[in-house]
């Protein structure tokens, strides 16, 4: 059953990541990548991971996704086409990127057929709260991690005076785009 | 007879079947009759008679609408994206339907010689994330929606919802998380049990006491987590017809709103179970199971009353006093109640001095806040008529 | 673990046939009479002007970061608000508030310096 599941979620996972890639509209790019970081949670779960899973729906399904949709909405890329495709022939990204992609997928191969790479234990079932034990990962945030910890509230602010300087700064300049402002 | 033909013990898989189909056709009947009561509430605040056509008193409205609405011609609008807008609606209705797994109606049930296990679809050890990552997940289908049916109405109403539901989710999950340090869990069963008298080590005193702020904070936020009145921006009628599912007719629109109604039964299930002590029986400590349910039942259907009261009492807020409010008010108000919260844990106090120091921290920050912001102390914000000429 | 969450996936499957159950029996029962004026968009009655797809204020995009940035808080803080109890029984419950309230006070200046710049008033 888990081995089962553990097929259908990474295929889902790979078909939804080829998804965003292959698909023209933005949107459905998107919605692609949304639902292969859901089959990507459930991975997850399905090894014995319950923060992990959780915090990959709530930080990248809950809210990365909804701020590329909006950044989708917002640039409004309606002609993809027009924007994308004539620089994409002209250099040959496709084509090189393809190239880099099966290189990468024959080497990971490679390793792990060549046993450079091996499979880490068996370790039986799965505690019955997980590996990823909250009070667990507590203790280890608040001893050995402390360090980390407080640097992520300065990234944090960081990202936010970061970000309200752009967002300022844009709307300062380019008043066409408050001009419009069409869904306040 | 009886035991001749049904097996001693029921296979786990039978009671998982049994649990969703009974829980889930609870919640389905329950959003019915959720439906039903806001027409009869409506009607009997502004003293109308309601619905009274169809069965007693009209109770059999909710199964005519259905039927209705199983039968209505479906309507997809030209350039719409027939995938998204065919899928849209399934997905804001089940992240909301989905929540109802973790919620704990009851204790064990026993019905005869079968041992059912606790009443709840399941218990997670962290249902608290569970519940949280799925509120996420509800604002794609509203977003889909509203973009799928290349409709303005839809789009800017489902733009609105999917901005304020972000916002008050944060001071949703915040407020969640000082119940949380209290209980010292995440695991909704044991918060429940945690504000019970029979808890150990317990006071046996309910969240809403210990945390007033956060249960005020949590109403707030609940509605407007749930796009409804007086936060129902989404669907704002003179503005904006019906938001993202103007363009919707038939089933697909009534799993819009369904997937409201059910949202709004599961938000009240949440703020019962954290903040009300969830299926505790006030000094009844080995109430049965289904004094347990009723008890459950009553106080949920408490919060849903409230939620039909404010509708039809309260005038609509204006979008930037929203966007206002949940930034500047809840947010802050949420992060000082959880610090205060922390500290009271940390250090091992009673948790009976939360409310006094939670109160006591706020009272400064109105007074900077009312201070340094004149202008804004009533929420108001600046120049609205210049982006009404502008738009 | 992983038996808990198997009654979820019960519930998943009883939404997910209902949900998909009750689009497709609608527009199996419902009757269809296809019309110009139904397969337009709602405009009140006028007919539409230019595209449907909006470009949208700079303030959606605002809200989304600050989200992303408060939620990644609020994830961080959860190992804590579930462990504090038992922080507290241990002894460190002090040494460890302490440490959440330098977090939560580098990211209070973060949230006074947006409010002081106007990032989190939406008209403007």
């Amino acid at each position: 059953m888990e081995q089962f599941l553990f097929f259908l979620l990474s295929l889902s996972a790979i078909a939804f990541a080829v998804g965003v890639v292959v698909v023209k509209s933005p949107m459905k790019s998107v919605l692609s990548l949304l639902g292969s970081f859901v089959a990507l949670a459930m991975i997850y779960l399905l090894i014995g991971f319950q923060f992990l899973a959780a915090a990959q729906l709530l930080v990248y399904a809950g809210a990365i996704m909804v701020l590329f949709l909006f950044v989708v909405m917002l640039l409004n890329l309606s002609d993809v086409n027009a924007v994308f495709d004539a620089p994409i022939r002209v250099l040959g990204q496709k084509r090189i990127a393809i190239a880099a992609s099966a290189a990468a997928l024959i080497g990971m191969i490679a390793l792990f057929a060549g046993g450079s790479v091996q499979a880490s234990e068996s370790v039986g079932a799965i505690p019955a709260e997980g590996y990823d034990q909250i009070e667990y990962l507590g203790a280890l945030i608040f001893s050995r991690y402390m360090i980390p910890f407080q640097a992520s509230a300065l990234l944090l602010l960081a990202t936010m005076i970061g970000v309200l300087v752009l967002a300022k700064r844009r709307r300062d300049s380019a008043s066409d785009v408050n001009s419009e402002e069409p869904a306040q | 007879m009886m035991d001749d033909i049904l097996p001693a013990e029921l296979p786990l898989f039978a009671v998982w079947v049994i649990k969703a189909v009974v829980i889930f056709g609870s919640l389905i009947s329950a959003a019915g009759i959720t439906t039903l009561a806001e027409r009869k509430v409506s009607a009997w605040i502004q003293y109308r008679i309601g619905p009274n056509r169809v069965g007693p008193f009209g109770l059999l409205q909710p199964l005519a609408d259905g039927v209705k609405f199983i039968f209505k011609e479906e309507l997809v609008p030209d350039g719409a994206n027939r995938l998204m807008f065919r899928l849209a609606p399934m997905i804001t209705a089940a992240p909301a339907m989905m929540c109802i797994a973790v919620i704990p109606f009851a204790g064990e049930v026993v019905i005869g010689n079968y041992n059912l296990g606790n009443l709840s679809i399941t218990d997670l050890s962290v249902s608290v994330l569970y519940v949280g990552a799925l509120t996420g997940l509800g604002i794609y289908g509203i977003i889909l929606g509203g973009w799928s049916s290349n409709s303005k109405f839809s789009l800017m109403g489902a733009m609105r919802a999917s901005a304020q539901m972000v916002s008050y989710e944060l001071t949703l999950l915040l407020a969640i998380l000082s119940v949380v340090l209290l209980a010292g869990s995440l695991d909704l069963r044991a918060i429940a049990e945690s504000q019970a008298s029979s808890a150990e080590g317990g006071i046996g005193v309910w969240n809403m006491f210990l945390q007033p702020v956060a249960f005020v904070l949590f109403i707030i936020a609940m509605f407007a987590e749930t796009n409804r009145h007086p936060f129902d921006f989404a669907e704002c009628e003179p503005e904006l017809v019906g938001g993202f599912h103007t363009e919707y007719s038939s089933m697909k629109f009534a799993l819009f709103f369904l997937g409201e109604y059910c949202a709004i039964i599961v938000m009240c299930c949440l703020v019962t179970t954290f903040f009300l002590g969830g299926y505790d029986v006030p000094f009844w400590d080995s109430a049965p199971w289904f004094i347990q349910l009723a008890s459950f039942v009553a106080k949920a259907a408490c919060f849903i009353f409230l939620f039909l009261w404010v509708r039809w009492t309260l005038p609509r807020f204006r979008y930037d006093q929203l966007m206002g409010l949940g930034w500047k008010v809840m947010l802050p108000l949420a992060l000082v109640n959880v610090t205060v919260t922390g500290a009271v844990v940390s250090f091992g106090w009673s948790p009976l001095i939360t409310p006094v120091l939670a109160v006591a921290a706020l009272i400064p920050g109105v007074i900077l806040f009312a201070r340094s912001n004149p202008g804004e102390a009533s929420l108001t914000g600046h120049a609205l008529s210049e982006e009404g000429s502008a738009s | 673990m992983l038996i808990d969450y198997a009654p979820v996936l019960v519930l998943l499957a009883v939404v997910a046939a209902f949900a998909s159950g009750g689009v497709i029996v609608s527009e199996l029962l419902g009757r269809t009479r296809p019309a110009i004026a139904k397969g337009s968009a709602y405009e009140c009655g006028t007919s539409g002007i230019g595209n449907a797809r909006l470009r949208l204020s700079i303030h959606f995009y605002l809200v989304a970061v600050l989200f992303i940035i408060f939620d990644v808080e609020t994830l961080l803080l959860v190992p804590w608000a579930a462990s504090a109890k038992s922080f507290a029984e241990a002894g460190v419950g002090g040494i460890v508030f302490a440490q959440v309230a330098a977090f939560l006070f580098v990211l209070g200046l973060g949230l006074v310096y947006e409010w002081r710049k106007g990032g989190m008033t939406w008209d403007r």
